[in-house]
């Protein structure tokens, strides 16, 4: 370990320079006051060096400092801020707890000078959502919802209403990485796309990161979603809970030893389906249709240097409808972390993952009884440290694994029925990962992070695998095939992947930032719909599908306004990816063993200009954000080998969210959202087959229309309740689409169901009405 | 087993949700006319037919136009690859656009090509008569309280798929001559999960009959290709809700000689043929 030190010392060229002097170290945990919650993101100024730290996702922050005397301010938005003076002449433990602020109406005065993260952070293309604002959005039926929120985010679309997940910089729901706790999360919606799987409760932070992105993270092209869960409350016992319209929730978090381990435990389900059950019709209890989650967490501080996390999310959708269907489907998560002082300077975290979705299919029909479950199951070790080598240089390196299993489906059936029992083939993949990454400042005005991350793909048997023939386009015939052992190498991908961003300050409150980053994704979603169904299968990258790749570069200009009241910042990107999957018409994805045989591969790009502007402070908070993009493909095999919009193509896409309290008891709160609609392909002449009108067009194009602009606004108001003794209540009244806007999502073509020779065009409005609902919350 | 089916059942969950669907108008432009075939060669002794028709305008709102000035004719060979007749099929005066031969019938094994001259193109289309097994019986079955299907009577099939993968297979119910799943509700499937099972008891539909209705069930081999073309046009007549398919072509199996020339499309169909019929009594 020391001559790694040493060398990455030498490789930055500050090793002589820190030899020649007497340095110490300050470090420590920045935690909320209230609940000992380590708080993410918070930073630590020193005015004498006009320099700082961030605390890391565990409240952590380590400032190493030649001996003297300093102030340290501490900050986080929606804390007081706390001021510190220290006589540095030996290494120094610094545990901070910061106030969170009565009220955002009254206008805080700091003291010092402020560290403003919008301009002088190396992030760019990142966007954060505190859970508070997220909690007083208005919320389609009430449901907090961390994916919708982030839908109203610079160079954030989505297909359309009630699609599952989220569409960044022209890219595919599958290049998104979303980590709860570490763990990814294979699909992020309940009830298809409608609420997203994370229970508000029993998060503490979401950050969407979209570009720039740190060699830490890979394996997803397009952007990744941190979701990090609650420590638990390490005071006292407090609850939050809310009874909505659609589900309830309910979370608990305490102390198991004060100051020392805590947890959480955070449940939600939806009860629709219980008022189903006290029907006096027999028949109708025997339909089911609900979801429900279950996230808890413990950590365990055994002492200075060693704390354990062990997290775990469990959530489930399920469909009945008789004896004839049933469906369900859902994501388990679980996360075991131990952080390691090393040194004062030296953080490190090791990490244990297992993740596993399944979705699971069938019927009870005597005759035809079956249950078909289809899994991808990861298990993954993974470290990681930060070596705070001086205020200039932070060094962040690790490694990781990741075993893969993917089922694409199991068939077991009764003993009555016609169906055979089958299993496809499992498919055996492991992704390795190394990474090296350093901040650098140098000077006041310029700061680097530069890194570089290896990664790997091996695809491994056992299994027999073919090359495919025929003509692009078509289905393609598979030949030559080869037999592999189990754990032998079918394919091996090794890529590397640089990072690097720059920050320029132009001046106080203004800076330029740039970024390069490529990124290269091993496993792909097979989804050939509009909206991805929870039954589409991951794919693992083979000796037919090459891993996909993406090169990205961003430039920004970040200014902000008013002593900060105001963050505003423009960013332009460009992305081209390579090793993009599509489909031959009439493609057959599920249970299909030569499914390779029915992909199509091309590249893509996509470019596009970002507005936002947020304003912070104040009575009334929010932001408006402006994305004009584009996003093409181009695949041999569909629109006659041309250049095309992609699905998730939206020339102008904006929002606009507005909290305003009014007063200690009443806030109300606004989305608006428009977009240009989704693409899609009209046709220009019919056909007849046996009686049936089929759409042709005769060009053979892809996505030559677009269906009409999607709109809608959205309000809700909060009402406080007057506080009583350990039990704190509001009321939330929300109206979703306010004005009952019709929001196509999708135009498409049909036969007249009672006049076969005539054919209409459909505009199918997924919610098309305004939806109002109540939510009671409490606290205790 | 079909998952175009598995998609209608998650959309019609999803419908209970909400979504509403309404008529709008959208301009199109009309693209060029193309030959479009419709050709089924049974194995059953019969008239044979062959319908040609072009493309029209998307709303033309009417049957689209057929074609009856082109020369059509059918090549045999047998298991070995070689050719053992050519049957000139002659356009029917009665029925503008169907071309006939017959009575004759197919044989199982046996290889077919479709000729076609039209408008100074030629096009062909070559496929295989694939075997078929036999429908054994039909039976109808009363239901009482067996939510969720309503009370009422039933008609269920019985018939032994033939052991070995490969096969695929058509259904088309009737009721008192009219077909039930017409339009997008094709019934087919192909054997990956039911190979060399014993299919029995088997509903024909989820909805009652009355009495006395004449129930008749055909059953057809059809070939790959035609499993790949049904998917493709059931995915793209069946195109609503939230898990459509992308809009696209419907790809048959005619080609045009002259791959410069204009495309056509259809299909040309051999298929093996049963059928079965019962009374509901």
């Amino acid at each position: 370990m020391k001559k790694l030190y040493l060398m990455l010392l030498l490789l930055i060229g500050t090793g002589a320079s820190l030899l020649a002097q007497q340095k110490f170290t300050i470090n420590g945990h920045i935690r909320d006051k209230a609940n000992g919650e380590g708080m993410i993101g918070a930073t630590i100024y020193i005015p004498e060096i006009s320099s700082g730290a961030t605390t890391n996702v565990y409240g952590f922050y380590s400032i190493t400092l030649p001996a003297g005397d300093y102030t340290l301010v501490f900050r986080s938005l929606g804390y007081v801020t706390l001021e510190q003076k220290i006589s540095l002449n030996g290494n120094t433990k610094l545990e901070i707890e910061l106030e969170e602020e009565k009220s955002t109406l009254e206008e805080v005065v700091v003291t010092g000078e402020r560290v403003d993260a919008n301009v002088k952070s190396m992030e760019m293309s990142v966007n954060k959502l505190e859970m508070k604002t997220i909690q007083r959005m208005p919320a389609l039926l009430g449901e907090v919802d961390v994916i919708r929120s982030i839908q109203l985010l610079p160079g954030v679309s989505t297909v359309g209403e009630g699609a599952s997940g989220f569409n960044v910089r022209g890219g595919g729901v599958d290049q998104n990485l979303i980590l709860l706790d570490e763990s990814p999360v294979y699909n992020s919606s309940h009830l298809f796309g409608f609420f997203s799987v994370f229970n508000p409760d029993a998060v503490k932070d979401v950050k969407l990161i979209k570009g720039g992105i740190p060699a830490q993270y890979g394996g997803r092209l397009s952007s990744l979603l941190d979701v990090r869960m609650k420590d638990g409350n390490s005071k006292e016992l407090s609850g939050t809970g809310g009874v909505g319209t659609v589900s309830s929730r309910l979370s608990v978090e305490a102390p198991i030893i004060k100051d020392k381990s805590s947890f959480i435990l955070a449940g939600r389900r939806s009860y629709a389906d219980l008022f189903l059950k006290l029907s006096p019709d027999e028949n109708l209890r025997e339909n089911a249709a609900y979801f429900y989650d279950l996230s808890a967490k413990v950590n365990y501080k055994l002492n200075d240097r060693n704390t354990f996390y062990l997290s775990g999310y469990f959530g489930k959708d399920v469909f009945k409808f008789a004896d004839l269907f049933k469906m369900s489907w859902g994501n388990y998560t679980s996360t075991i972390r131990w952080n390691h002082l090393f040194s004062e300077r030296l953080f490190a975290n090791f990490t244990g993952i297992y993740s596993n979705y399944d979705y699971l299919l069938g019927s009870n029909l005597s005759s035809q009884g079956f249950e078909w479950k289809s899994n991808i199951i990861n298990w993954s070790p993974k470290v990681d440290l930060a070596y705070y080598l001086n205020t200039n240089n932070t060094l962040t390196f690790g490694a990781s694994a990741i075993f893969y299993t993917f089922k694409p489906g199991d068939i077991s059936v009764t003993s009555d029925s016609f169906f055979n029992a089958y299993q496809a083939p499992w498919q055996y993949g492991r992704e390795y990962a190394a990474y090296v990454d350093n901040e650098q400042k140098i000077g006041t005005r310029l700061s680097l992070q530069y890194g570089l991350r290896v990664s790997a793909f091996d695809y491994q048997g056992p299994r027999t695998v073919y090359d495919y023939v025929g003509v692009t386009g078509q289905r393609k015939r598979p030949v030559n095939p080869r037999t592999f052992e189990k754990g032998e190498s079918i394919a091996f991908y090794p890529n590397v992947e640089p990072r690097i961003s720059a920050n320029i300050a132009t001046d106080n409150n203004s800076s330029i930032k740039a970024s390069y980053n490529r990124m290269v994704q091993y496993i792909h979603l097979i989804s050939n719909t509009t909206a991805a169904s929870p039954l589409d299968i991951w794919q693992p990258s083979t000796n037919n599908i090459k891993p996909e790749r993406a090169d990205q570069w961003v430039l920004g200009y970040f200014r902000n306004f008013q002593d900060n009241r105001f963050e505003t910042s423009v960013e332009g990107y460009y992305k081209t990816m390579s090793n993009q999957i599509d489909y031959i018409n009439g493609a057959q994805l599920l249970l299909n063993d030569s499914l390779e045989g029915d992909l199509l591969y091309g590249k893509g790009r996509s470019y596009g200009l970002e507005f936002f502007a947020k304003k912070n402070t104040g009575a009334l908070t929010g932001w408006i954000s402006y994305t004009l993009s584009r996003s093409e493909r181009q695949i041999e095999g569909i629109n006659q080998g041309n250049w095309y919009r992609a699905k998730y193509d939206k020339t102008h896409n904006l929002s606009v969210v507005g909290i305003y309290e009014l007063n200690e008891r009443w806030s109300f709160s606004g989305n608006f959202t428009y977009s240009t609609g989704v693409v899609t392909t009209f046709p220009n002449a019919r056909w007849e087959y046996e009686g049936i009108t089929i759409p042709y067009n005769t060009n053979d194009v892809r996505n030559n229309f677009r269906v009409p602009a999607y709109h809608r606004l959205d309000l809700a108001a909060t009402l406080q309740n007057k506080p009583r003794k350990n039990w704190d209540s509001n009321w939330v009244f929300s109206i979703y689409n306010v004005y009952a806007r019709k929001n196509a999502y999708s135009i498409y073509f049909r036969q007249n169901a009672d006049n076969p020779t005539n054919t209409e065009a459909v505009r199918l409005a997924i919610l098309g009405i305004f939806v109002p609902a109540v939510t009671y919350n409490f606290n205790f | 087993m079909k998952t175009s089916g598995l998609y209608t059942l998650l959309l019609l969950s999803l419908l209970a949700f909400s979504a509403c669907e309404d008529v709008v108008d959208v301009d199109l432009e009309t693209g060029e006319t193309l030959l479009v075939v419709q050709a089924r060669i049974t194995d059953s002794l019969m008239v044979q037919k062959v319908q040609l028709s072009t493309t029209a305008a998307y709303f033309s709102n009417q049957q689209t136009p057929r074609v009856s000035n082109a020369l059509v004719q059918l090549t045999e060979y047998n298991e070995n690859g070689e050719a053992v007749a050519v049957y000139p099929f002659v356009a029917d005066e009665s029925a503008p656009g169907d071309y006939t031969y017959g009575p004759w019938a197919g044989t199982i094994g046996y290889t077919y090509e479709l000729e076609i001259n039209w408008n100074d193109q030629q096009y062909e289309a070559i496929t295989q008569l694939k075997r078929i097994p036999d429908i054994d019986s039909l039976r109808v079955f009363e239901r009482i309280d067996q939510y969720p299907f309503e009370d009422g009577k039933y008609v269920q099939m019985f018939f032994q798929e033939l052991p070995g993968k490969g096969d695929f297979m058509q259904l088309k119910f009737y009721k008192n001559d009219t077909l039930i799943n017409d339009g997008g509700n094709l019934a087919y499937f192909d054997d990956p999960l039911v190979d060399g099972s014993y299919i029995g008891n088997f509903d024909i539909t989820f909805e009652p009959f009355t009495l006395e209705d004449t129930v008749r069930v055909e059953m057809y081999s059809i070939t790959r290709e035609q499993f790949t073309f049904f998917n493709e046009m059931i995915g793209q007549v069946n195109n609503g809700g939230l898990f459509a398919n992308p809009p696209a072509n419907v790809r048959g199996n005619i080609i045009n000689r002259d791959p410069s020339g204009p495309e056509a499309l259809g299909f040309f169909a051999c298929t093996g043929f049963r059928a079965k019929e019962i009374i509901v009594k």
